[in-house]
């Protein structure tokens, strides 16, 4: 049984290791980036750590006592509970509300019968993706304050970067509005490598236009859609720190704060540096992602055929 | 497979277990035995200035400061998140000779251990420094009798947060400065009213609007209140007066008499809503007078009216018929050594106290400060005051920074120069400042010494209470909550805190 393992494996060795080299830096950067950080995660489990008056991180971190307390703060405490959820509500909503509609974009903008308008259209959409979350927001601000442009046109007085039961909406709209242009690149590209017979043979069958998406276009892309949904999925804890960081205020907190400006604000903040604690809330939002991901994986593989991994 | 692992975990029981002999890593000792006429040079680590660090280091005044001293200092200097900063440069035992920290990193390095005791080094080098700082700044610094820092004290303790009214309009509807709550109620509805603008605009870091607290009492963040005939420190959230000022705030907020957006607003947004005359008020520190006239007087209307008064201030509402308002104290800044620096700690020491030095033969202190006499000051001798010579004062506007520890004897005094600047400027500093001793109230924190557990929980618990002023003003509409949200400070830490800060001040 062995050497028949070993057998094949020597002979798979043999006839790919070309191609290792191509690999290696992918593992060194794995192992030098995530793996061995995780090392850190440690720190979880340990009270009071003093960095600063050891030789080295090892020696510090055996010198400080073990303790769960900072997961029987996690598990206690309403108020992260309470940030784990607007986590997984705010991703959730951007999924559900944001994910299809690049699909739409990108099918609309290959359906354009003027080459120029269709171009024109891609750039448009595609720039706000590289303008930073602070400029966003800054221009929102301005657009949405009391006084501003939108109160004065519907001739309301909403207070929208005020409003908590506002706040999670506008972080979708915004959201979509930065990145639903640059995201559609992946499905035009998909798109545009399917092969032209299949629509010439569904016009002779007298097929119309939305026959010919439903049918052709749809099915063709699903593998890129569901490669990209569950790579999304894989980021559902991460519900956008940027954009948070630089939206939120007090009265928004409540339905607004992520794990991510939690953890930011309660280890880097002023006058912060509960290491202990935001490394414990790291960690158990890696284990909620990782478990995440293997379950999305398990049920596209299920549903589709289709998987990562 | 199964090998390689073996091995893997063999190196890393290793790597784990090999140290675990090591302990806790001794300070370096302070050399005495230093030779003062072969000066080296110095690199110090500064605060975030808001300039690069070239500019930072060609500034006139660190070369008055080199001149004066002797020393040739390399400055460079922190980013505006400075924790994360402080710890891996004490990890990696960067070689900075000095570090100019705020009073909150200064307690938390002081909680890890992390600073070099001064007290032998001061004895030994710095005379001129043990005589100019006061016996409560040292206070400031020291833990168990060691010294762990030189404090900066600020230029003097200023009563330094008015609201500040547009006199003009305050002229045209006939209004007089408020006294009491109902009657600064009054005043903004008007405004309201008359002039349909903001009646009042602050910022969503100030979540105590000091004039208007102090009408209920409420003169500090850690302040002294006889509960059941006991002298116990509160933090302002603790107090029953914080009820009724929420309550008292909220219903302004309500009636549209304070800025809707104020949750929103950083200061420099709130000073434009000012200056561009959508708001009637502003609740802000005197400092900024200078821009907000400068902002106005940008404004064709206004460019011809005069910019004598200007402004109304109100220093503070009164309480049972009492004028008191918070007034500034303590050290904002500390200088330290680190624990590992000690070798070269007497030159430190040497390049403060020669900074520090103001007598007959070499005032450098005011040369730092203010600068050379007929160029950038004059002195006049029959009222003893100093005034700026403005052509050539505004290099000195960076002065300050350059300071590490002030002489507290001289330091007032010469601070009144720059005040004198701008006229607005220095009538309003007047007015806050008038009979500021029995007026003003310090926190009581102001010079207690670095506490670890509330150093620990600081930012937390003030971040805390800072959000749920906003909520109850604008979500609650009113203190209806306010006991769950004390549950909720106290158990983040407010009751740690606490329970250490009225240790510290029973024993004091």
């Amino acid at each position: 049984m062995k050497d028949a393992f070993d057998k094949t494996l020597k002979a798979k060795w043999k006839k790919n290791k070309s191609l290792v080299p191509f690999v290696l830096p992918a593992i060194v950067f794995g192992v030098l980036f995530s793996y061995l950080p995780m090392v850190g995660l440690l720190i979880a489990f340990k009270d009071n750590i003093n960095f600063i008056r050891y030789d080295n991180p090892i020696q510090a971190f055996l010198a400080a006592d073990w303790t769960v307390k900072h997961f029987q703060k996690i598990f206690s405490d309403p108020e992260i509970l309470k940030y784990i959820a607007n986590t997984l509500i705010i991703s959730v909503l951007k999924i559900v509300i944001l994910f299809p509609l690049p699909v739409v974009l990108a099918v609309m903008i290959t359906e354009a019968q003027n080459r120029g308008f269709s171009k024109a259209t891609q750039m448009a959409v595609f720039l706000p993706h590289f303008l930073s979350w602070v400029v966003i927001t800054g221009i929102f601000k301005s657009i949405l304050a009391l006084d501003g442009p939108v109160n004065r046109l519907f001739g309301t007085e909403i207070f929208w970067f005020g409003e908590d039961k506002l706040f999670r909406w506008l972080v979708v709209f915004m959201s979509g509005w930065k990145e639903i242009g640059y995201s559609s690149i992946v499905y035009v590209s998909a798109i545009l490598a399917i092969d032209p017979n299949l629509y010439e043979a569904a016009k002779l069958d007298g097929a119309g236009k939305f026959r010919q998406i439903w049918s052709i276009t749809i099915p063709s892309i699903l593998p890129t859609i569901i490669t990209m949904l569950i790579i999304r999925v894989g980021y559902l804890m991460d519900a956008g720190f940027d954009q948070i960081y630089t939206m939120i205020s007090s009265t928004t907190r409540n339905s607004g704060e992520i794990i991510g400006t939690y953890v930011y604000r309660i280890s880097l903040g002023e006058n912060a540096g509960q290491y202990g604690l935001s490394t414990a809330v790291g960690l158990f939002n890696g284990v909620v992602a990782l478990l995440l991901i293997l379950i999305t994986n398990k049920i596209a593989k299920k549903a589709t055929g289709t998987g990562i991994y | 497979m199964k090998k390689s692992l073996c091995v893997f975990s063999v190196v890393m029981a290793g790597a784990l277990l090999c140290p675990l002999a090591a302990c806790k890593k001794e300070a370096s000792t302070y050399d005495p035995d230093i030779d003062l006429s072969n000066k080296p040079d110095l690199r110090v680590l500064m605060p975030y200035s808001g300039y690069d660090i070239a500019t930072v280091n060609a500034d006139p005044n660190a070369a008055v400061v080199e001149k004066v001293t002797g020393y040739k200092v390399n400055y460079e200097q922190l980013p505006t998140d400075a924790t994360s900063t402080l710890n891996t440069l004490f990890m990696n035992r960067d070689s900075y000779n000095a570090i100019k920290l705020t009073s909150a990193q200064f307690a938390s390095l002081v909680a890890e251990d992390a600073l070099l005791d001064l007290s032998d080094a001061i004895e030994d080098f710095g005379p001129v420094i043990k005589e100019v700082i006061s016996e409560e700044s040292w206070g400031t610094v020291t833990v168990d009798g060691k010294i762990y820092g030189i404090p900066e004290r600020s230029s003097s303790d200023n009563i330094q947060y008015p609201i500040v009214f547009r006199q003009d309009w305050m002229d045209e509807l006939n209004l007089t400065m408020p006294e009491t709550p109902e009657e600064l109620k009054t005043v903004l509805q008007k405004f309201k009213d008359e002039k349909n603008v903001i009646p009042l605009t602050f910022d969503r870091f100030t979540p105590i609007v000091w004039s208007i607290a102090a009408g209920f009492g409420i003169y500090a963040d850690w302040q002294e209140y006889e509960i059941d005939g006991k002298t116990k420190v509160c933090y302002y959230m603790e107090t029953p007066n914080y009820k009724e000022y929420v309550d008292y705030m909220a219903d302004l907020y309500d009636k549209g008499l304070i800025d809707q957006e104020v949750s929103t607003l950083e200061s420099s947004q709130s000073q434009l809503k000012f200056t561009s005359e959508k708001a009637a008020a502003i609740s802000t520190s005197i400092w900024s007078v200078s821009s907000l006239v400068k902002g106005l007087v940008t404004d064709p209307v206004l460019q011809n009216t005069t910019q004598e008064n200007m402004f109304g201030y109100l220093r503070a509402l009164k309480y049972n018929g009492v004028e008191h308002a918070n007034r500034l104290g303590g050290c904002p800044y500390v200088t330290v050594v680190p624990f590992y620096m000690g070798a070269q700690a007497g030159y430190v020491i040497d390049w403060i106290n020669s900074k520090l030095t103001d007598a007959e033969e070499s005032h450098n202190f005011r040369e730092i400060v203010l600068g050379e006499e007929n160029t950038h000051f004059t002195y006049n001798s029959r009222t003893d005051e100093y005034n700026p010579v403005n052509e050539h004062f505004a290099e000195k506007d960076t002065a300050s920074y350059y300071l590490t520890g002030s002489n507290e004897k001289v330091y007032t005094k010469y601070w009144l120069a720059r005040v004198k600047k701008q006229p607005e400027l220095e009538r309003a500093w007047g007015l806050m400042m008038k009979n500021a001793d029995t007026v003003g109230v310090y926190d009581a924190l102001d010079f207690a010494p670095p506490l670890t557990d509330y150093a620990s929980v600081r930012g937390t618990i003030e971040t805390y209470a800072q959000d749920q002023f906003f909520v109850m003003l604008r979500t609650d509409k009113g203190t209806s909550k306010l006991a769950d949200y004390l549950k909720k400070w106290n158990s983040d830490g407010g009751e740690l805190a606490s329970k250490e800060i009225n240790k510290w001040f029973e024993n004091k």
